[in-house]
């Protein structure tokens, strides 16, 4: 008996732990009952988890899709969805096969189904190992995670030839925040299995967790003047914060990460955000939601940043960050290490928005406005003689934008030390387990 | 006649009469069952002791020529042989001497919630 693996296959099998692979449907051909089909699906074993993955064979009419392809990713969905396992989709795909008409058109429609309807059940990983392009980038857009590789990668809906050649490059979906993870070649599988390691087999099935050995209680040297990232990095298990869509809004930086060996969406923001920035935002929150992971946020915002360039989509990114924050019902909790003013505060940090749990650090700053708008507008009429701009200034941030007069209101729960902050963020985590 | 005969008759009388038709039924009972067992027991002697003369005879016939069937006491030999003939063919046919896959039971992602106690 002929024993048939297909190029897609052999893919596959360097993904999967050494000799779990299964293919199905290794047996199906294109319309000429000759040709094995563009593309290969199975499951088997990432560090011994199950775990389903199609592969989409380039070489094989350049994994042009056709009526068969589209069946053969959906029945892949459709078991992944009901055992509750994640999906890994290599793409490698210039399009429809033309002369298979409707049918492979019809064939998007069973992807974008099959991905829309896996969304918030099961983790989706796409890694983007050759092109990705049409509709077949849009497949890949509804994936949790997309990986590109340098040099690889082509990922674009219209043709590059009619805009510019940087269009459509690894380097420009990073960029552009439509992927994740940028990667050297040869190193996608590595970067989908460390993915992996933080999500759930299934949303349904609750917050992964894995002990890492790390010391829950161990004490942080962050100084007075810490960065947001500074404190995410040092607040997360040693070693576990995994940065994403780093290519983008370098002020906001998000991830996955271990807290005491839970699995944690983490966000840390450093400055004024810009529109790319508050997108990161919702995208992250998104994640979170939809693979049942706590939301840890960390502080240190002085806003939205002024700009007339962005001015036409500032209003629309900060409501769907908000929309996304009110729908999400998971554990979320905040931490100001730095400023909060204005709508940092709202948007970062508000109990109102959603979070279960707000701390701040003694001395952070938590205001309308920050000290110098503040005695500009309001106090500058008392400028003079003694009383400098300076003083007012101080004055503002001991009397009225202080952690202890936000958590006074019940806005901050506690203002804590900042060596203790992982502790107390863990502790916080730990607590809101069971929230339902 | 025997009820007037009875009733005339003092109590302690009467009594023992009594006691003494009792004895008498159950010896008549338990007498009837004894032969019941000597019967039953008897008829077992005799049906073992023609069984025993018909296998006897049988014995004594001249025994029919052993059937060319597999021997019980090599089995795991056997086994062996087999599997090891399979596993050649298989290895001959897929021209490997290493399988290339290997069953594994998947494990779970841990949970969170149940994997942490509230007393750390």
């Amino acid at each position: 008996m002929e024993n048939r693996v297909s190029a897609g296959g052999a893919r596959l099998r360097a993904l999967f732990d050494a000799g779990t692979f299964v293919e199905t449907g290794a047996y199906i051909c294109r319309e000429d009952g000759k040709t094995p089909e563009g593309v290969a699906t199975g499951y088997g074993a990432v560090a011994g988890r199950l775990v389903f993955a199609f592969a989409q064979d380039g070489e094989n009419l350049c994994g042009a899709l056709d009526g068969n392809y589209a069946k053969k990713i959906g029945a892949l969905y459709d078991k992944a969805t009901s055992v509750g396992a994640p999906i890994v989709g290599i793409f490698d795909s210039a399009g429809a096969l033309v002369f298979d008409g409707a049918a492979a058109l019809a064939g998007y429609g069973v992807l974008l189904r099959a991905a829309a309807g896996a969304k918030g059940k099961v983790p989706q990983i796409a890694v983007i190992d050759g092109a990705a392009t049409g509709t077949m980038a849009a497949f890949s857009a509804l994936f949790d995670f997309t990986v590109v590789v340098r040099g690889k990668s082509k990922l674009y809906v219209s043709s590059p030839s009619l805009t510019n050649e940087k269009i459509g490059t690894a380097e420009y979906a990073f960029e552009s925040g439509n992927a994740a993870i940028l990667c050297e070649s040869g190193a996608a599988d590595a970067e989908v299995r460390r993915l992996l390691a933080y999500l759930p087999d299934a949303a349904k099935n609750g917050t992964p967790f894995a002990a890492n050995g790390d010391d829950l209680n161990r004490m942080l040297p962050l100084g007075a003047k810490a960065t947001a990232a500074e404190a995410l990095e040092l607040s997360a298990d040693a070693g576990s914060f995994l940065p994403l869509y780093g290519g983008v809004a370098p002020e906001v930086k998000v991830g996955l990460a271990a807290l005491g060996g839970v699995s944690a969406a983490v966000a840390a923001i450093d400055g004024a955000l810009t529109a790319a920035g508050i997108e990161k935002m919702t995208c992250i929150t998104e994640k979170a939601a939809l693979l049942a992971l706590p939301l840890v946020t960390f502080i240190n915002c002085t806003g939205v940043a002024p700009s007339e360039k962005e001015e036409e989509k500032l209003a629309r990114a900060l409501a769907a960050w908000a929309r996304a924050q009110v729908s999400f019902g998971g554990a979320r909790v905040a931490a100001v290490v730095g400023s909060a003013i204005g709508a940092g505060f709202i948007f970062g940090a508000s109990r109102t928005l959603g979070n279960d749990l707000v701390l701040a650090l003694p001395e952070s700053e938590i205001a309308a406005l920050s000290a110098p708008a503040a005695v500009a507008f309001l106090w500058n009429d008392r400028i003079g003689g003694e009383v400098t701009r300076e003083k007012l200034e101080n004055e503002w941030l001991e009397t009225r934008a202080t952690p202890v007069a936000a958590a006074a209101g019940g806005e901050v729960d506690d203002v804590v030390e900042p060596r203790e902050l992982r502790a107390r963020i863990i502790s916080a985590v730990y607590m809101l387990l069971g929230k339902k | 006649m025997l009820t007037h005969t009875l009733l005339a008759m003092p109590f302690a009388e009467r009594a023992g009469y009594a006691a003494r038709m009792a004895l008498i039924g159950i010896l008549a009972v338990f007498g009837v069952l004894a032969v019941l067992w000597g019967s039953l027991a008897l008829f077992r002697f005799l049906l073992e002791y023609f069984t025993n003369k018909k296998t006897a005879k049988t014995v004594e016939a001249p025994a029919p020529a052993p059937l060319p069937v597999a021997v019980d006491n090599n089995d795991d030999a056997l086994i062996a042989v087999i599997s090891a003939a399979v596993a050649a063919t298989i290895a001959g046919e897929s021209g490997v001497e290493n399988p290339s896959f290997r069953v594994v039971s998947f494990r779970r992602a841990a949970v969170a919630s149940e994997s942490i106690s509230h007393n750390n």
